[in-house]
């Protein structure tokens, strides 16, 4: 009975939601640096697997409780178009906890919910609304983009981006 | 004779382990040049891609299975086919990191794998069409791509 009130309730709450609190998933796109990097040698004749410092990559930041987004913030880095690593932070855990990693490494191999440790993650603001533009991100990681003993500190900043 | 036989072997040898170390990888740009109305925002004719391709070949390193990765600046979908080429009428398995990070897994069909160039070649220009694409039901698209081996290391 109780089931059956909260479930009239919810489909009078959302038929009667206006068209414009229509939500969607929104993310924040930029650029992170790498501030130090240690284990992140490339083998011989393989510089695309080279990260270090000063080391740019694309990012998209997803964080959790804004519209759609989820209880977990997600974050993607991108490796000169050759190796995606999205880190999900559990609850969005900030600044230390255990990361389920997923995507693909430089060698076109899938990667699927490896546990990634993470230390020193913070955002500003501490707390992202639909309202902010520019946000950051700062934090360390293991295994960065999937490269065994790669440690690396980063610095990210990104712009919302707009609707499509 | 004896002596022979034994430097043989030890380069048998010497190459097997070289072989097991190394991996064969072909990088080139992707072109999307049809795509699916059902695609809608998620493929369009012209998106490109940066394409990694890992064929299957004990012999180069690679494995049984083969790999097609597919990277934009922000989005990856790397498809692989177990203990098998990439083919006509065969599946491939997927995982998709989308540009908002949506992340999520699916299997498709290979349409179409129009392929010149491999078998040990430096450059091997693929055409392909891929069903479900980037897990996008009722999403084909058609790829054409022009890769180049990378160096051994």
């Amino acid at each position: 009975m109780r089931a059956g009130i909260w479930s009239a309730a919810f489909l009078c709450s959302w038929l009667t939601m206006p068209a414009s609190q229509a939500r969607a998933v929104e993310v924040w796109q930029g650029e992170a640096v790498i501030l130090q990097a240690s284990g992140c040698n490339a083998p011989a004749n393989d510089e695309r697997r080279n990260v270090g410092v000063g080391t740019v990559v694309k990012s998209v930041l997803r964080p959790r409780l804004v519209s759609d987004n989820g209880n977990d913030t997600r974050v993607s880095f991108t490796h000169d178009s050759g190796a995606l690593m999205a880190i999900v932070l559990p609850g969005g855990a900030m600044p230390a906890a255990t990361s389920a990693a997923f995507g693909a490494t430089h060698s076109g191999l899938i990667v699927a919910n490896r546990g990634v440790d993470y230390i020193g993650f913070a955002q500003t603001p501490r707390t992202i609304t639909s309202d902010d533009v520019f946000v950051r991100l700062t934090g360390s990681l293991e295994d960065f983009l999937f490269i065994d003993g790669c440690s690396v500190t980063f610095r990210a900043t990104y712009t919302k981006r707009p609707a499509e | 004779m004896k002596m022979r036989r034994l430097l043989m072997a030890a380069a048998i040898v010497l190459l097997a382990a070289f072989e097991a170390h190394g991996e064969t990888l072909y990088v080139g740009n992707a072109f999307l040049t049809s795509v699916t109305p059902q695609c809608g925002k998620t493929a369009a004719v012209g998106d490109a891609y940066r394409a990694i391709y890992r064929p299957a070949g004990v012999n180069i390193g690679n494995g049984a299975d083969s790999h097609f990765s597919l990277t934009s600046t922000r989005a990856n979908v790397t498809m692989r086919v177990p203990n098998n080429s990439f083919q006509q009428n065969v599946n491939y398995v997927a995982q998709t990191v989308g540009s908002s990070v949506k992340i999520g897994s699916h299997a498709g069909g290979i349409l179409g794998w129009t392929e010149s160039g491999g078998g040990g070649g430096v450059n091997i220009s693929v055409t392909t069409s891929l069903a479900k694409f980037f897990g996008v039901k009722s999403c084909t698209a058609t790829i054409d791509v022009y890769l180049t081996r990378l160096p051994a290391s």
